[in-house]
């Protein structure tokens, strides 16, 4: 889920802030499982022991911006039942997992 | 400057992303720590502690090395708590 389901209020100083609203109501991937890794590295796996390889077709009804210098796209109009159901290609454990294998 | 900044190097551009421990979301970026912080205290004011507990500056070298986690929302609010 995007952070702006949390229902958090932005601060005063961004509230009106177009770009950063967007960016607020994202989904945040990385376009590599290493990327993602590291990021779970760096907070010691301790919230992201999991990382989802997602696999998204062309025709699907997401919107898709990014990458950003270290690789990170945010998602747009991503309905999670979809995401989960018809995208997620495998689940691996980060910490045992270093290096991403190609599927069988 | 912090310690993590002088280890990635003087001249290093590092960029401040904040990260959301219960959705795994990027939700800001800055170039520089403090304006990093002042988003977390930004959070804090607006939506009081459950606002920043679950946020965590990460920091991002330029040069493609490791991300860092260089401070969590707890420690923000331990921190102020301390001054208080």
């Amino acid at each position: 889920m995007s952070y702006a389901a949390l229902g958090k209020v932005p601060p005063e100083n961004v509230r009106n802030d177009p770009s950063f609203l967007h960016r607020w109501n994202g989904l945040s991937v990385y376009d590599t499982y290493r990327e993602a890794r590291r990021l779970a590295k760096a907070r010691r796996f301790k919230r992201w022991a999991y990382v989802a390889e997602l696999s998204i077709p062309d025709d699907a009804p997401i919107i898709c911006e990014g990458p950003d210098d270290f690789g990170h796209w945010n998602l747009y109009g991503a309905d999670p039942v979809y995401l989960k159901d018809a995208c997620v290609a495998r689940v691996l454990h980060a910490p045992s997992v270093e290096e991403l294998t190609p599927r069988g | 400057m912090e310690p993590f900044e002088a280890a990635m190097g003087l001249m290093q551009t590092v960029t401040y992303q904040i990260w959301d421990d219960d959705t795994g979301n990027v939700i800001a970026s800055y170039g520089s720590r403090d304006a990093a912080v002042a988003f977390l205290r930004g959070m804090l004011a607006t939506n009081g502690p459950s606002g920043v507990s679950q946020l965590v500056i990460v920091a991002y070298p330029a040069d493609g090395s490791d991300p860092i986690a260089v401070l969590e929302g707890a420690e923000l609010l331990a921190a102020m708590s301390a001054h208080a």
